[in-house]
């Protein structure tokens, strides 16, 4: 199978500012993929140079098989955008923005479509409200529905949760792997490290590179095991790779030692790894 | 192409209809401006004005042609701004289609002003001219009207900021008055300067009034005239959707 996207050394300047410096990037269909970085790592360039809004400085970018940005209005159907502010008009109603953005795909049975879309990011009874008037979380709920609207085989979503309250980003991962499993791809920024977990597949960006692509689950087993034994009141620490291995040798050092009084076991999470990794990154 | 750009005019439409208070800023201010026009005129001494009806409707031109000049100057910064103008070339709108639906979208209102203030400088002024020659002139005006906005979107699209916007207010105010004919015959100018009027589009207006209230005949009889002012607006409409970015 084709992938949905594939990137090669993939460049792109702001005067004097490197935004993407010589990226490769594979991304194959039906996944959710996950884009992990720092303010200014070049998340949001990447996105827009996938959705032909950013003209790449050398590289290649084929997007469902079409190099981007020359294939872009051929390419822009099959996909759905969702930018990192709302991008809505203020001052018509959730509905007639949802309409504005899917009267352009020229959609068979449009007002039956919207009435789905609205229903499916639970906008239906707001539909009349000026956006204006909606909260942030529900602005993103539009600013989504204005993306699913013509049934997208692509979303790219720019950090979709951010300022999003906790209740509500349950029901966005919600409605994400409910598009996953209708066979969409989606690509989603975000720098929030409970998400992350959420993707099939982590790629992290710094600095305009990407210095990982793996899976959630390989990335986390990179993080160490910090025990802490304490024996007649001082305090010992260790750093295990594979904890659930290497502790009870760890232990059996000690037999059944009865001054041992306590096991503490903190395991480095996906934040303290991220951290790691861009900091490495930086003292070499 | 068509559904596309009246789908942009119909959003702005709803748009303006929801924004009441810039749809009344936007109908009563040239009334208030125009009426303003009025006393200041009558503490002029009548031997001032040589051709005063002239210099009416010369003044009537103007204030449509600025107000529907600064409708638009902002709308694409701001699109830009909130990323709706990305927004719509991601969904596949053309750059002639948001020209173009700009332009209609606020052909409405630049019609109803131009409508407004012509009925006025009729009940002020109680101009001696006849129907024809007052359609005449109207139908100038509401092409300008279209030409102005069409300025302004260009505007807007060379501009990066809000901020950099307002430059372009006082330069539009200070060239047309100078430099366009309005005041001082395009003759008096120097030719250092007179070549800077022909890219002014006040100046193929101020030329077609002039003729058509010196000359009786009607638009018909000023058609290469009128013709050259339709084919300015088509030429910077042209511009207009060249200078939008679609991308960075």
């Amino acid at each position: 199978m084709q992938p949905t996207i594939t990137i090669s050394s993939l460049s792109k300047n702001y005067g004097k500012v490197k935004a993407l410096q010589g990226l490769d990037l594979t991304i194959e269909a039906g996944q959710i993929y996950g884009l992990l970085g720092p303010n200014g790592s070049g998340k949001s360039t990447l996105i827009k140079t996938l959705v032909g809004a950013v003209k790449p400085a050398a590289g290649k970018v084929l997007v469902l098989g079409q190099a981007m940005p020359q294939k872009a209005r051929s390419v822009r159907s099959r996909l759905g955008y969702m930018p990192q502010n709302p991008a809505l008009y203020g001052d018509i109603s959730v509905r007639a923005n949802v309409k504005f953005f899917a009267r352009a795909h020229k959609l068979d049975r449009l007002e039956e479509r919207i009435d789905q879309v609205l229903s499916f990011v639970g906008l239906s009874h707001l539909a009349g409200r000026k956006t204006e008037t909606l909260s942030g979380g529900l602005k993103q709920r539009c600013s989504l529905a204005c993306a699913l609207v013509h049934e997208p085989e692509l979303l790219l979503l720019d950090e979709p949760t951010a300022g999003v309250d906790p209740v509500l980003k349950e029901g966005f991962w919600k409605y994400f792997h409910e598009l996953k499993n209708q066979g969409k791809t989606i690509i989603i920024t975000t720098h929030l490290m409970d998400e992350p977990l959420a993707c099939d597949r982590l790629g992290i960006l710094r600095e305009g590179r990407l210095i990982i692509d793996d899976t959630p689950e390989s990335i986390l087993a990179r993080g160490k095991t910090q025990v802490t034994l304490e024996i007649a009141g001082e305090s010992m620490t260790k750093e295990l790779s594979d904890y659930p291995r290497e502790l009870p040798g760890l232990l059996s050092q000690y037999g059944l030692e009865p001054d041992i009084s306590n096991i503490s076991i903190r395991q480095e999470s996906l934040e303290d790894i991220f951290l790691k990794l861009l900091k490495e990154g930086l003292d070499g | 192409m068509v559904n596309n750009t009246l789908a942009i005019a119909a959003r702005i439409d709803n748009q303006l209809v929801g924004d009441r208070r810039f749809l009344a800023l936007a109908i009563f201010l040239p009334l208030i401006i125009f009426y303003l026009f009025k006393v200041f005129i009558r503490t002029l001494p009548v031997a001032l004005l040589t051709n005063p009806q002239e210099l009416y409707i010369m003044i009537t031109a103007f204030i449509i042609h600025f107000t529907s000049y600064v409708l638009c100057l902002i709308v694409i910064v701001r699109e830009r701004r909130d990323e709706t103008l990305i927004r719509m070339f991601v969904n596949n709108f053309s750059r002639t289609e948001v020209v173009v639906g700009y332009l209609l979208g606020y052909a409405s209102l630049a019609t109803l002003q131009a409508v407004l203030i012509m009925v006025e400088v009729n009940l002020l002024f109680h101009l001696s001219y006849g129907f024809g020659l007052m359609l005449s002139l109207f139908a100038v005006m509401w092409t300008l009207s279209l030409i102005s906005i069409a300025l302004g979107i260009m505007v807007s699209n060379l501009a990066r900021t809000e901020a950099q916007i307002f430059p372009f207010i006082p330069l539009f105010i200070l060239t047309t008055i100078f430099i366009s004919g309005l005041i001082l015959p395009l003759e008096s100018l120097p030719w250092s300067v007179r070549w800077l009027s022909y890219l002014i589009p006040f100046t193929y207006a101020q030329i077609l009034i002039k003729s058509l209230i010196a000359e009786a005949g009607g638009l018909f009889a000023h058609l290469s005239q009128f013709g050259v002012l339709i084919l300015y607006g088509l030429i910077l409409l042209f511009l207009s959707s060249m200078t939008l970015k679609q991308r960075e």
